[in-house]
């Protein structure tokens, strides 16, 4: 048996078939091509035009197969005796050479599909290969959607004897002991081991070998062999995301993956997440580049999770350069899932559906109405200050209690956390897959639909999505392949990212005393009345809630009601089509024209309404802003790939072009007549009209180019050059070229290793490598320019002039932020491929950093120029380790990932620091500046609360001056670092870091029989984050509620705390940024766990079509272990100056679920 | 077979060929909407516009419009900052404390937002003077060269207009005339005081010269609120008054006498043309309709706001910011102190116009009561500014206080009487004439005067009316009295709530004793004031500035 030959052959057949290309082509090319073939097509397929002389069978078969589409099976023994054979034909049936080079050999042949199988003379294909005809046991194999494997290697264990299945996946063997065990091996596959056991028929189902050394890789215009990969490169397959309540697959990489770092923005349905890859490179855009099937994205939460097949997440140099200018913040590839090709037609459907509730997992509890009003007066009385009339006296306070115990139903007031909580919010998913094939044709199309309802009232997000892949090989040397999405999706919002007005926010720290509604009250204070009921409108619905009494905030119930009244649409359509010319066997051209069309609309509706002067609309206004990006990519590639004996080398050359448009505009108008829903259009609004509209542009042109070279496939080079053309710089700046180079070793491969048992894979790589981010302030940062500046009125008639003048001073040297990485990485595989581990050790450090160094104001510029002056290098480790056995039918495997980075700014070019304020009274919150982390927090430091006058009196500088002169018992006492004799700027300084020292996730995957577990544990240990709600929930100053228990928290008098200070209506200098708003973020968090169990093939007694049918109860954030107080720790910010920073985020769901997922 | 491989590589040239064509060209992407210099000032009505583009800085809501308050009233005695609480425009109050610190934001907003509208000065000035320049106006025809020159003479107006509040609040200032390049950063120095004073009154003195700059009096009603020789005049009586004080009290060299005679001049100046004059109720001024007062006699210069959302034009955010929290609508702002209103002689109605005072109430537009109640934030004093307050039934936009005409009279002609009398008085000039000025304010403030708020349901205030003989028997200024003492309160009374306040005190050389008496008072809250010494004034460069400088701009003294 020449068992390498045929392995090759199928594994490349395979390849083939599971090659999950990218796939674009220009509708020119289309057309043309198929002009072209139309009439060829048969003749490509089985003609040949062939010469030898004295050549073996052997040679003259692997030269049929380079040329035609077939692949011949046969045994080593049947024709290494056979006679050297000479021939010349021209443009022959295949059929022609086998009959004449098989004559007097005692051989013939068989064909079955694109198989053709050399045979013994005589005998029958159904029995291939087995020397004997007394049959003993049979089967199928089929790979793990039902499809037949053909080509299985069939081994009774222990022996060399065996057999491989048939082109139906059939296999049958003779002779076998009934207590052997059968191996199943096959390339790609886990190999199988079954005990006969006395069965006269064994089935299998082979599983797909997730990492192993046949896996391909998606690098980035092409693929390899993971084997041969040299640059860091991890990957996710699709599998893993579904079943997972998120709207986006890149949100489900969280823990999955190493130096990766996901962080939740926002609890909210259809937020996405903060994805950093290998740390924060630049205090620009620090977002990676997604790219779906070839087309370059800026995000992916369009993407059903359900249609991804795998992601590859890009990392070092080598791996991303080929994306070059846009590849500093890494890459994530994403394949969608394909059809396959088969003899017969096949099709599988699988149905995937959960449904589930959620809930706030953790919540503030805020004061009641009467400890609220006990609360602010003794803020007041500390303060030395008359308490405010409303809660001055006892009458009073029964006035607002009784108040409150009649309309409400209890003297606690409103709880208006629990008044905005949508409990057991449903999320649900359902999505069906069609996928099948004949042999020249695959396709796979699936329809998905999600909704998830927020924890929080008036906040949800909704998709459909429709997906289809098709893989057309129109002839031989010609393929195309096409996908198309079509995505609807529907979001509603509440106020978020805002400590003003945010709904949270609101909810937090409007005063209990408020009620909900203002129709139907009776007996409403005196002193209240006026507060409560001013602009009340009995026939407006908007005006039937009270304005919140003692803030300035807006009521929360009335805000989410108002807020509902608008929506955004968006609507995507993105699709492409390739075409792949094999020139000639080893020359590849492809050429793909992809398009991502998206139309995205917001329709406003801001009631008129009037609760307060601070809560008010006058005008019913009604809007509609249209965002229209298009974005169009032609790209062609030429590859050459060959093995020459021990040499394989694989070049490939392309260029791309890219452009990106962007036309949005929008109208709004007021005055509609009431509030009406069917009102809602703006020729209904009667004024104000106002629109609005722009244009842009931006364009990219590139050249890149892959060397790849492998010797006996232990040594491995890879050179990687992009060269780079982007509109956003000026004429001279507009090219930047993008090298990289790294090499590999598959040290197992070598002779000294084959003595070394348990080692089965391991591979050295290094890498180097320059890439660039050209993604900085928007486009024509390098052009000084005029503009029109607004109106300006004159005349005793209120004439509006227009007013026009500088509006940018451009600097036209601006180029390309650089990033130069190197990597060191092992791939390792040991213990019978149990052990597998990934190490990677990388240095990132942008230079060139686009940075605004601040010029004076007095210069009086109206804008600061981005100049290349800055520069941030990080450093990290990456582990990933996966161990995977079973015991009997037990199998496990463990998996986990840990990630380190250290970021530091190296330069900012000379300018000043950049401090980030924020919210608490625009303190500075962050500042990054040279040799320290980006965005790192920026306060004083305290040393306790002054616990009486005397240490007050006795905290001097050298001069015997206080040093907090102002100061009061109960205060925090801060440190004099620069030691100057009092309190200042000077002595800010590092109060945390809100990059973690490792982030990391831990898979657990147990089977047992019919049951599955999967648990997902993810956590991050060392970061910090920044509270700013205690500046107005934990001081007394103000008008905010506090958290129940937080007057016996505070310091109330000598001893009682040496970390809350006094409630104080007067916070003096207690507020100032400083630790005291520091708290360790460090969590683990049970992120998502699933127990499934898998129906037998029979159910209730009956045979179904049922392939598989699996049944799942699951949760997601079950739970976390975390020291800190806010509601939770995993938060991000798209902003990496304002990373960690708590401004009452829309908090993650808790999550059960159930769920099926059903193959047939 | 060889056929096959040609007809593929032709096709793969082809293909290569178009995406090489196009690469190249698409890389220059349009820039939409805007232009380069060169295009603009071709371009039609291109210098009214870019002229209109020096005013628009005064209408920014918060480092123009509020400043004036926060700066002008709010860090001395006549008014606090308010707000929602304490912690709220925190950096007001420290700028009150005596010592702020070089980062102060407040201080650090006025050096930018002025700097800014500076720039945009230098900028048209540098173009507007280009020999050979050749505008066109809105109808397509050449701009005529007295057009062009009055242009001119606006903007320069206007450059000494905002370096005008620099120099009163930080002393000398870097003196910027052309506009510079990003690399003259390091090379900025701050001139002297008495440098700045020059170039001032030279932008003034070419703005008087120019007989393009026309009288009010010739001013087509098209055009209230741009530039006249009258308001240039006017404004050098204030500037000068305000260097002669300094120059008096030694903070800066020169002829304090000299300096107070250019003050009284040029105010002179405005009263000999006998065009503007005193409106007879002052409630007029403010009644809160802003259309009445800013087309009467009595307004020199103004900005013309209104709300017009088809222009995007807003009202002023002020009535809104300052006007008392809760019912009343507005955010608490800038809240008149006791000490201000001790200030009024009993029987003054200027102060009905002046402050609201909790537990008054207005009626809304639907005619139900509102009741301003002043409790429950940073308010003290239990007032708000009267001057400040629009009424509902001016409110253009439903009861939206930002929707309303509200607007600052830049200077109006009781000033010009005052800087007169003040001037007058320091040069020796007719006692009598010093009191005669003095009483035709205070004549119009006793006797023609309305006691009642039009707009008001219910005043608690109650002002009796005041008879010509009670006036001459109590309230008329004799030349025997103490005239300075007298100038001084009727600029207090009279100007209140309206900005002046931070400049008289520093012009007075007073600050600091009369700070350091208002830190003694109960509603100081122990702070404010506390910290105030000679060393105050000039307040701290912003810090940014010395560091974006690499120190070439230094440190007031004081605050290093």
């Amino acid at each position: 048996m020449k068992k390498k030959h045929v392995e090759q052959r199928l594994r490349k057949s395979l390849m083939l078939k599971k090659m999950l290309t990218i796939m674009k082509l220009t509708t020119l090319l289309f057309f043309f091509a198929l002009m072209q073939v139309a009439g060829a097509t048969y003749s490509q397929v089985s003609k040949l035009t062939l010469n030898f002389k004295d050549r073996k069978l052997e040679e003259i078969f692997a030269d049929i197969e380079k040329m035609t589409d077939y692949s011949i099976f046969y045994k080593n023994e049947l024709i290494e005796h056979s006679a050297l054979k000479t021939g010349s034909y021209d443009d022959r049936e295949v059929f022609t050479v086998l009959n004449d080079v098989l004559k007097g050999e005692n051989l013939r042949y068989e064909v079955k599909g694109k198989l053709i199988m050399i045979l013994p003379d005589g005998r029958n294909s159904d029995t291939p290969f087995t020397i004997q005809q007394q049959l003993k046991i049979k089967g199928k194999v089929t790979d793990s959607s039902g499809v037949p494997l053909p080509g299985v290697t069939v081994r009774l264990k222990g022996t060399s004897f065996g057999t491989i299945t048939d082109s139906d996946g059939m296999y049958s063997l003779v002779n076998v002991p009934d207590d052997g065990v059968l191996n199943f091996s096959f390339v790609g596959m886990k190999i199988e081991e079954v005990v006969i056991n006395g069965r006269e028929t064994v089935n299998v189902q082979m599983t797909e070998e997730t990492i192993g050394l046949g896996e391909v890789i998606a690098v980035g215009y092409g693929t390899q062999q993971k084997s041969e990969v040299t640059g860091a490169v991890g990957k996710v397959k699709g599998q893993e995301l579904k079943n997972l309540p998120l709207r986006s697959a890149s949100d489900a990489l969280s823990g999955k993956a190493a130096g990766v770092m996901v962080t939740s923005t926002s609890g909210s349905p259809g937020s996405l997440s903060a994805i950093r890859i290998r740390g924060v490179g630049t205090v620009n855009n620090t977002d990676p580049l997604y790219v779906v099937d070839g087309l370059p994205q800026t995000g992916i939460g369009w993407l059903n999770p359900n249609d991804v097949e795998s992601i590859e997440i890009l990392k070092d140099a080598s791996a991303t350069a080929i994306y070059g200018a846009r590849a500093a913040n890494g890459v994530i590839l994403i394949t969608t899932r394909r059809g396959s090709t088969s003899q017969e037609y096949q099709a599988a459907f699988t149905f995937d559906a959960y449904y589930g509730i959620q809930n706030d997992a953790k919540r503030y509890h805020m004061l009641n109405a009467e400890d609220f009003m006990t609360y602010k007066n003794l803020a007041y009385t500390n303060n030395n200050q008359a308490l405010l009339t409303d809660f001055a006296t006892p009458e009073n306070r029964n006035a607002i209690l009784s108040f409150l115990e009649q309309n409400t139903g209890s003297r606690a007031g409103t709880d208006w956390w629990k008044e905005i909580m949508n409990e057991n919010a449903p999320v649900q998913s359902y999505n069906l897959n069609v996928s099948g094939g004949l042999s020249k044709l695959a396709y796979n199309t699936s329809l998905g639909y999600m909704k998830q309802d927020g924890i929080v009232k008036g906040s949800d997000y909704e998709r459909i999505s429709w997906r289809t892949n098709a893989d057309i090989k129109v002839a031989d040397w010609f393929k195309l392949s096409s996908n198309v999405g079509i995505i609807y999706e529907k979001r509603h919002n509440v106020d978020e990212y805002n400590p003003y007005t945010g709904t949270i926010f609101s909810a937090m720290t409007a005063d209990p005393i408020t009620p909900v509604y203002r129709n139907n009250l009776t007996n409403i204070p005196g002193f209240l009345e006026s507060r409560i009921m001013t602009g009340y409108e009995a026939a407006n619905p908007y005006s039937q809630y009270a304005p919140v009494i003692y803030s300035n905030k807006p009521n929360p119930v009335a805000q989410i009601d108002r807020m509902s009244q608008s929506v955004w649409e968006g609507y995507s359509m993105k699709g492409g089509l390739a075409a792949d010319i094999n020139l000639t066997s080893d020359l590849t051209y492809r050429g793909s024209f992809g398009f991502d069309i998206h139309r995205g609309i917001s329709n406003g509706f801001i009631p008129s309404y009037y609760l307060d002067g601070d809560e008010y609309h006058i005008d019913a206004e009604v809007s509609r802003y249209a965002y229209n990006p298009e974005y169009f990519v032609f790209e062609n590639t030429l590859t050459f790939d060959k093995t020459f004996e021990d040499h394989h080398v694989l070049a490939m050359v392309g260029l791309s072009s890219e452009k990106t448009e962007d036309n949005p505009f929008g109208a709004s108008k007021q005055g509609l007549v009431n509030n009406e829903t069917n009102l809602r259009i703006i020729d209904a609004a009667s004024k104000n009209a106002a629109a609005s509209g722009y244009l842009s542009e931006s364009s990219i042109a590139s050249y890149f180019g892959r060397l790849f070279y492998a010797y006996q496939g232990k040594y491995m080079a890879t050179i990687n050059v992009r060269r780079d053309g982007s509109s956003n710089f000026d004429k001279g700046k507009k090219w930047g070229v993008f090298p990289s180079f790294s090499l590999g070793w598959n040290m197992h491969r070598e002779s000294f290793a084959e003595s070394i048992s348990w080692l089965n894979v391991g591979k050295l790589r290094v890498s180097w490598g320059e890439i660039g981010n050209h993604n900085v302030g928007g486009g024509g940062q390098y052009l000084s320019t005029y503009s029109n500046s607004g109106y300006y009125a004159f005349g005793n008639e209120y004439t509006p002039t227009l007013t026009a003048g500088r509006s940018q001073v451009g600097n036209a040297d601006i180029e390309w932020e650089t990033t130069r990485q190197t990597d060191i990485g092992a791939d390792l595989e040991l213990f019978d491929h149990s052990l597998i581990a990934t190490i990677d050790w990388f240095q990132k450090k942008t230079s060139g950093m686009l940075v605004q160094v601040p010029i004076p104001s007095t210069m009086g510029f109206p804008n600061t120029p981005w100049v290349n002056a800055g520069s941030v290098k990080n450093t990290g480790l990456e582990l990933a380790l996966t161990y995977r056995d079973n015991i009997g039918d037990f199998k496990y495997s463990v998996g986990g990932n840990l990630s380190t980075f250290k970021n530091e700014v190296i330069s900012l070019g000379g300018g000043e620091p950049i401090n980030q304020s924020g919210h608490l009274g625009y303190y500075t919150l962050t500042r990054t500046e040279e040799g320290m982390p980006i965005g790192y927090f920026y306060g004083l430091k305290t040393d306790g609360i002054f616990q009486n006058a005397q240490e007050i009196a006795s905290y001097t500088n050298e001069e015997g001056g206080k040093i907090q002169p102002n100061a009061r018992p109960g205060d925090l006492r801060f440190v004099d670092l620069d030691k100057n004799g009092s309190i200042g700027e000077g002595d800010r300084t590092k109060t945390g870091n809100p990059f973690p020292d490792f982030t990391y996730g831990v898979n657990l995957n147990f089977q047992y029989k019919g049951f599955d577990l999967v648990a997902l544990f993810q956590g991050s240990q060392g970061n910090d984050i920044l509270n700013i709600l205690k500046y107005d929930i934990y001081s007394g100053a103000g008008w905010y509620n506090a958290p129940a228990g937080m007057m016996e928290k505070a310091w109330h008098g000598e001893g009682t705390s040496n970390s809350q200070f006094a409630i104080n209506a007067n916070s003096g200098d207690n507020l100032t940024m400083s630790d005291w708003y520091v708290e360790d973020g460090s969590y683990m968090r049970l992120k998502n766990l699933q127990i499934g169990y898998s129906l037998p093939k029979t159910v209730f007694g009956l045979r179904t079509n049922i392939e598989n049918l699996r049944i799942w109860v699951g949760g997601q954030n079950l739970f976390t272990l975390t020291g800190y107080e806010g509601l939770d720790p995993e938060m991000g910010s798209t902003n990496p100056k304002a990373m960690g920073i708590d401004i009452a985020f829309y908090p993650q769901a808790r999550t059960y679920m159930m769920g099926v997922n059903i193959t047939f | 077979m060889k056929n096959i491989f040609y007809n593929r590589l032709l096709l793969f040239i082809c293909m290569t060929a178009l995406v090489s064509s196009c690469s190249e060209d698409y890389l220059d992407a349009t820039q939409y909407g805007s232009f380069d210099e060169e295009t603009y000032y071709g371009t039609k009505d291109a210098g009214f516009k870019v002229v209109a583009w020096c005013y628009k800085p005064m209408d920014e809501h918060w480092t123009y419009q509020t400043m004036r308050f926060d700066i002008g009233n709010q860090i001395f005695d006549d008014a606090d900052k308010g707000g929602s609480d304490a912690g709220d425009r925190l950096d007001i109050a420290l700028i009150g404390t005596g010592k702020p610190l070089p980062t102060n934001s407040t201080l650090n907003d006025l050096w930018v937002h002025r700097y800014n509208a500076i720039a945009r000065c230098n900028i048209a000035l540098d173009n507007l003077t280009k020999e050979g320049l050749q505008l066109i106006d809105a109808s397509g025809n050449y701009v005529a060269e007295g057009t062009k020159s009055r242009f001119i003479s606006e903007v320069k107006f206007l450059r000494a207009w905002y370096y005008f509040d620099l120099v009163s609040v930080f002393g000398g200032v870097p003196l910027l005339t052309t506009t510079p390049t990003a690399d003259q950063k390091s090379s900025l120095v701050r001139a002297s005081i008495e440098d700045v004073r020059t170039q001032l009154l030279k932008d003034i003195d070419d703005c008087i010269a120019d007989a393009n700059v026309p009288e009010a009096s010739e001013l087509p009603a098209s055009d209230l609120g741009r530039v006249t020789n009258d308001a240039a005049l006017a404004f050098k009586s204030r500037v000068c008054l305000f260097f002669a004080g300094l120059m008096e009290s030694s903070k800066m060299t020169g002829e304090a006498n000299a300096e107070y005679a250019l003050a009284r001049d040029a105010a002179k100046a405005v009263m000999q043309k006998n065009y503007f004059g005193l409106v007879d109720d002052f409630q007029t001024l403010f009644r809160g309709d802003y259309v009445e007062g800013i087309n009467s006699k009595e307004c020199i210069f103004t900005i013309v706001r209104n709300y017009d959302p088809t222009f995007a034009l807003a009202g002023s955010v002020v009535p809104q910011m300052n006007s008392g929290r809760g019912a009343a609508g507005g955010w608490g702002g800038d809240v008149p102190t006791k000490n201000l209103v001790a200030e009024f002689e009993p029987g003054d109605p200027r102060l009905l116009f002046t402050v609201i005072q909790s537990g008054d109430i207005y009626p809304n537009k639907g005619g139900q009561d509102v009741v301003h109640n002043y409790t429950g934030y940073d308010n003290v004093h239990g007032y708000h500014s009267r001057k400040d307050f629009v009424p509902s039934i001016y409110r253009l936009n439903g009861e939206d206080l930002m929707s309303s005409r509200w607007t600052l009279y830049l200077i109006r002609y009781a000033e010009v009487l005052l800087n007169y009398a003040e001037a007058l008085n320091k040069t020796n000039g007719s006692k009598q004439e010093v009191a005669d000025v003095l009483n035709t304010i205070r004549r119009r403030a006793f006797l023609t005067t309305s006691r009642q708020d039009a707009a008001a349901k219910m005043r608690q205030l109650v002002v009796p009316p005041v008879t010509q003989a009670q006036f001459d028997l109590n309230y008329k200024i004799e030349q025997s009295d103490d005239l300075q003492q007298a100038v001084r309160h009727e600029r207090r009374v009279e100007l209140a709530m309206e900005g002046f306040r931070f400049n008289d005190l520093i012009r007075w050389n007073n600050y600091v004793t009369v700070m350091q008496a208002y830190s003694t008072q109960p509603y100081a809250n122990g702070n404010k004031g506390k910290q105030v010494t000679d060393a105050t004034w000039p307040y701290p460069i912003p810090q940014t500035e010395i560091d974006r400088t690499g120190g070439s701009i230094t440190q007031n003294p004081g605050y290093n």
